[in-house]
């Protein structure tokens, strides 16, 4: 499920992204400390707050999500497992899905909210107005800082930044494909 | 959903001792999604966890006593152990439960001055 925003690009998320490290008091650099800030999620954006669920209580795709709560702000839902591969084992890929809905508040805090009140299907909508992809790529830009990663392998972005596998290689791609030129 | 004021306290101690809800579940000896519950109010906190956070974040008597102030402020039920009460006693205890989620603020204020008031005469 996905909904329509107003349009950015990657070259903006990327801006986006400092100034989401910078509301977090987390350097430009280094591995983004991604329940440090979500403890921190009620002081930077009011009335938004977390839970820890049991499996269960989420279907069975769907790892961790972001909804609009009865104060007026937005309520992350996590997995157990989910929190607990990031605290315990810094699984990548689950500090991903984490901070993935922490951008989805900030985006919503921002400005880039829904323009209609019904939703799309995945991959309906062009990436640049889909609140889903601008999550996605500016939980990337968040998690590996664009100018210090430049020309990094994916084995050192993984290390470094405690992000998943699939991320990092994607990041190789884009900066292939010349979407990390600098301006 | 909001933050109980125990789930606000504890979420401030844990920012000021750079920790996070992974840590304060090992420390309580909690499930996650059970901690979770009790800070956003959908269970009442366990009597044993004072000690274990006084203890584990070294709080001053001051500190304890905002904590069990919070703790108090964050209750989601009460126990009623009517022994000696009879039948109707009983009943009378559930109704007056039962009035309690419907009630405002303001209802409830002039009801506790009434009864702080009967209290003054009483004694």
């Amino acid at each position: 499920m996905d909904y329509k925003t107003k349009p950015t690009s990657r070259h903006d998320l990327r801006q986006y992204a400092k100034f989401f490290r910078h509301i977090f008091d987390v350097p430009e650099t280094g591995a983004f400390p991604v329940l440090e800030a979500l403890e921190r999620l009620e002081d930077v954006f009011p009335n938004c707050n977390y839970v820890i669920v049991n499996d269960d209580k989420l279907p069975p795709q769907t790892m961790a999500q972001c909804s609009p709560n009865e104060d007026g702000g937005f309520t992350i839902v996590i997995k157990e497992t989910v929190y607990r591969g990031a605290y315990e084992n810094g699984i990548g890929a689950f500090l991903g899905f984490i901070c993935h809905e922490i951008c989805h508040v900030f985006l919503f805090h921002i400005g880039f909210k829904p323009i209609f009140a019904y939703s799309f299907d995945n991959n309906e909508l062009p990436a640049y107005c889909s609140v889903e992809w601008q999550a996605k790529a500016l939980c990337a830009e968040v998690m590996i800082p664009f100018e210090e990663s430049h020309g990094m392998k994916p084995t050192e972005i993984v290390n470094r930044y405690h992000v998943s596998k699939a991320f990092s290689t994607n990041r190789r791609k884009l900066e292939k494909e010349g979407c990390y030129r600098r301006k | 959903m909001a933050y109980t004021k125990f789930g606000e306290f504890v979420r401030v101690l844990r920012i000021k001792n750079h920790e996070v809800m992974g840590d304060m579940a090992k420390v309580l000896g909690a499930s996650l999604p059970f901690l979770s519950a009790v800070e956003n109010g959908k269970k009442n906190v366990p009597a044993e966890w004072i000690e274990k956070i006084v203890l584990h974040y070294n709080l001053t008597a001051i500190e304890k006593q905002e904590l069990e102030s919070a703790i108090e402020e964050s209750r989601t039920q009460y126990k009623i152990t009517p022994i000696h009460a009879g039948i109707q006693q009983r009943r009378a205890a559930m109704q007056f439960a039962r009035s309690f989620d419907e009630m405002d603020d303001e209802t409830a204020t002039k009801i506790l001055e009434l009864l702080s008031k009967k209290g003054e005469h009483n004694n």
